[in-house]
């Protein structure tokens, strides 16, 4: 019975250890923020809502015009007249797999009728007839119609200025390149929406590009010039016996004229090489080629004469993979037409360099044309 | 001692002088071109006699039409011509040709014999190698052929240029229309590749559609609703004789093709509702099926080697292209765009199915590979269908309609590659072509 007194008495104790502690909570509670940081004063403006109308108005600036219509896709159906009210985001489109089930697809929205079909024949036709005929590595925007077309741009020098004493241009009429495009567009391309794909900015011309470090500047071949060589202390002890088997040495040598090698300089740099390269491509036309011979990669050696002329009768093919026997030759005949042409007023080379470039293998592959 | 030392010492010296002078010539790899026309030059062709003066005229302008109408070539004017041909036979002075830029000369004489026999020959020069291409040719013919003489002479002068078969000695099967849209009168017609020589084969009596060449263009088959309901017939060119090849009664017979031997057509037959592929042998009659589906399936078209059949199947809802054994068994889905594609129709080289396409209320003609890979629509309007191949699968012929009460229908043609899309002459309008094998 005692036990149960004193338990009852230690309850009584908890209970009242309990309430004492909520009571000091919520007068924490309700008063505890009385004892915390202050907020800090915020500074306030008074500002009043206004339209952007009445901005304009306050501003000086007049209405604007409405907004002009997105252009038309004219891929998608023309809108519906009960628009239902713009949503924020459009929906993505069903994919098309897996495929939902049978559901009879839209007919066409009706379209304007023209009042002369026969005109929209033609006029369709006419489209597939102003594409761009020529198909190059670069954009080329439609010249002057007054300006004779070449492969290159050439700027006019009249007579009066090719007689300028600080002129050395000779007088010629302006030229420039054909209108093309960098790769065919087919009809079901040109009403696709007008987003274009890639800036028709021109190519950065090949003189802005940097030299390559590991270019060598044009240093002294040591290895040519066996005069300049550091003789070994060993053969010092007799200079005659050593010019002696010098010269030995040198008439027994194969054939190595030291003097082409000086004339030969140093390698073409890139960009000259890169200028040559443009050069032969704007005039290798494979737009005539069979498929069989637009796999087919030919290597055509040709040797070129001091005014960097090709030397036609020099023209050869020494390599060909792909392709049967008949498209190697019609590969081959635009190589061929390609040096020849583009080479007509020679080109480009550094004259001082000929040994480097006397002797030129090309290879022509057409990989990447295929995909145009 | 000494000597030998420094021989030694030089002649590896030496050696590495020399190999740095065989480094071997400058090579440079060229691997973006130019793609457009090859110009060529044809001064006017000799009259070898003065009866042959307009039609060497004649001649001349057709093989010209030809080249140029391919797209692939351009002719320079004869006003800008330095040079003259006056022999075919006389040396060529190529730098007059060089120097306008005539990359290959055409040079030809015609000659008008007894009896109005017509004799061309013609040579071709590669103006920059300075050489002739091949061997001079020479092609004889009554003076009514005239045309197909000229034609020939331009796919000799194509293959040399290009490297791959021509296709200008060619015909068109084609449906001839004529009347309004709601009352339209439709005869099966020939003619040649360009449109010249129109030929009306049937009467306007009954609705004749889908004529398809044989193999080796002397028959032609194509669906008549004479009967009432489509039935497929056969017609022998060289006879003018016609035979229903489909007799069932209950069913509708449509959309015939030829195997590549020509001895067997696949089709489509519907029956109770049902349409499935089958394959019939011409000759005996017997038939087989191919497909046993609860969807339609048609414009069935044999690979070249006869191993395949390509088709349309809306078997998964809507129709899409697929293929499949030319036995029968199990079909491979291989278009997978959206929107519906139909017509596929195999192309000779075996590489590429061409096909239409009809996505957002647009009609496309369109090419993909025959594994469905590398699909690229070629055009787009407000209806386009029914491709054709040249004989070379080098071009694309199908059906332009304009839409509207008054519309009509035409025939258009597109190079492989998109360019070149151009309207063929007929003198009425025209639709469903079927392209011929090169006359023989």
């Amino acid at each position: 019975m005692t036990a149960t007194t004193d338990s009852a008495g230690s309850l009584d104790a908890g209970r009242v250890a309990s309430g004492l502690l909520h009571l000091g909570l919520i007068a924490w509670i309700l008063w505890g923020a009385q004892f915390g940081e202050r907020p800090l004063p915020l500074d306030v403006t008074e500002v009043t809502v206004i339209s952007s109308d009445q901005f304009r108005e306050l501003i000086g600036e007049p209405p604007p015009e409405p907004a002009p219509p997105a252009p038309e896709d004219v891929l998608r159906p023309p809108p519906r007249p009960p628009a239902p009210p713009p949503e924020p985001e459009p929906e993505p489109e069903p994919e098309p797999e897996p495929e939902p089930a049978p559901e009879p697809e839209p007919l066409p929205e009706p379209e304007p009728i023209p009042e002369d079909p026969e005109a929209e024949v033609a006029d369709e036709a006419q489209e597939g007839l102003q594409e761009a005929d020529r198909v190059t590595s670069e954009i080329v925007e439609a010249p002057d119609p007054q300006v004779e077309i070449a492969e290159q741009d050439r700027e006019e020098v009249t007579p009066a200025e090719a007689e300028s004493p600080d002129s050395e241009a000779q007088a010629q009429s302006a030229t420039a390149r054909e209108e093309s495009s960098t790769r065919i567009v087919t009809e079901a391309e040109r009403q696709l929406p007008k987003i274009p794909e890639t800036s028709p900015r021109p190519r950065a011309r090949p003189e802005s590009e940097p030299e390559p470090e590991a270019e060598p500047a044009p240093v002294p071949e040591p290895e040519s010039e066996p005069a300049a060589q550091p003789e070994p202390e060993t053969v010092a002890a007799d200079p005659d016996v050593l010019a002696e088997s010098l010269r030995e040495a040198l008439a027994a040598a194969p054939e190595d004229p030291p003097q082409e090698r000086r004339q030969a300089g140093p390698p073409l740099t890139n960009t000259e090489r890169r200028a040559l390269q443009v050069a032969v491509q704007r005039c290798w036309n494979v737009g005539s080629l069979s498929s069989a011979a637009m796999r087919t990669i030919v290597v055509v050696a040709v040797t070129m004469d001091q005014d960097a002329h090709p030397i036609y009768d020099s023209i050869e093919l020494i390599g060909h993979s792909g392709g049967n026997q008949l498209a190697v030759q019609r590969a081959f005949g635009a190589a061929r037409r390609a040096i020849m042409r583009c080479g007509m007023t020679g080109y480009d080379l550094p004259v001082e360099k000929y040994a480097r470039w006397r002797d030129i293998e090309l290879t022509f592959d057409p990989e990447r044309m295929r995909a145009r | 001692m000494i000597r030998a030392f420094v021989l030694a010492l030089a002649l590896p010296i030496l050696a590495a002088g020399q190999a740095m002078s065989q480094e071997g010539p400058l090579r440079i790899e060229i691997t973006e071109g130019v793609i457009e026309p090859l110009p060529f030059a044809l001064p006017a062709f000799v009259a070898q006699s003065p009866e042959a003066r307009d039609l060497a005229i004649d001649i001349a302008r057709v093989v010209v039409s030809d080249l140029e109408g391919t797209g692939l070539f351009r002719e320079i004017p004869q006003s800008a011509h330095i040079g003259r041909i006056s022999d075919v036979a006389a040396p060529v002075e190529f730098s007059e040709w060089r120097a306008i830029n005539a990359q290959a000369l055409i040079a030809g004489a015609v000659d008008l014999g007894p009896g109005g026999r017509v004799s061309v020959g013609f040579r071709l020069h590669d103006v920059f190698a300075g050489s002739e291409l091949g061997r001079g040719v020479r092609l004889e013919g009554d003076q009514a052929n005239w045309r197909r003489i000229a034609h020939r002479a331009a796919d000799q002068i194509y293959t040399r240029l290009t490297g791959e078969t021509a296709y200008f000695d060619s015909r068109v099967a084609f449906v001839a229309e004529t009347g309004p849209k709601d009352a339209r009168r439709k005869q099966l017609a020939i003619m040649d590749y360009d449109g010249a020589n129109p030929t009306a084969l049937t009467g306007d009596d009954a609705i004749v559609i889908a004529p398809r060449f044989s193999p080796n263009g002397d028959r032609v088959l194509f669906t008549s609703y004479a009967s009432g309901y489509p039935r497929i017939q056969l017609m022998d060119l060289r006879t003018g004789a016609v035979r229903v090849l489909e007799r069932q009664d209950g069913t509708m017979s449509f959309a015939p093709r030829f195997s590549p031997d020509g001895r067997t057509i696949v089709y489509s037959l519907a029956r109770g509702g049902n349409t499935d592929l089958y394959a019939m042998d011409i000759a005996g009659g017997s038939r087989r099926r191919l497909t046993r589906a609860p969807s339609i399936e048609t414009a069935p078209s044999f690979s070249p080697d006869g191993a395949w059949i390509v088709f349309e199947s809306d078997r998964s809802g809507r129709p899409q292209i697929y293929i499949m054994s030319a036995s029968g068994g199990e079909a491979r889905r291989i278009s997978f765009g959206r929107g519906r594609y139909g017509t596929p129709v195999w192309s000779p080289r075996g590489d590429m199915v061409a096909f239409t396409k009809q996505e957002r209320g647009r009609f496309h003609i369109g090419v993909m590979r025959a594994d469905g890979s590398e699909e690229r629509l070629l055009t787009a309007s407000f209806l386009d269908e029914g491709p054709s191949w040249s004989p070379n699968g080098r071009v694309i012929m199908f059906t332009r309609e304009t839409q509207g009460e008054k519309g009509q229908a035409a025939l258009y043609s597109v190079d492989l590659s998109g360019r070149n899309l151009r309207r063929v002459a007929t003198r009425t309008g025209a639709s469903d072509p079927s392209w011929s094998p090169l006359r023989k």
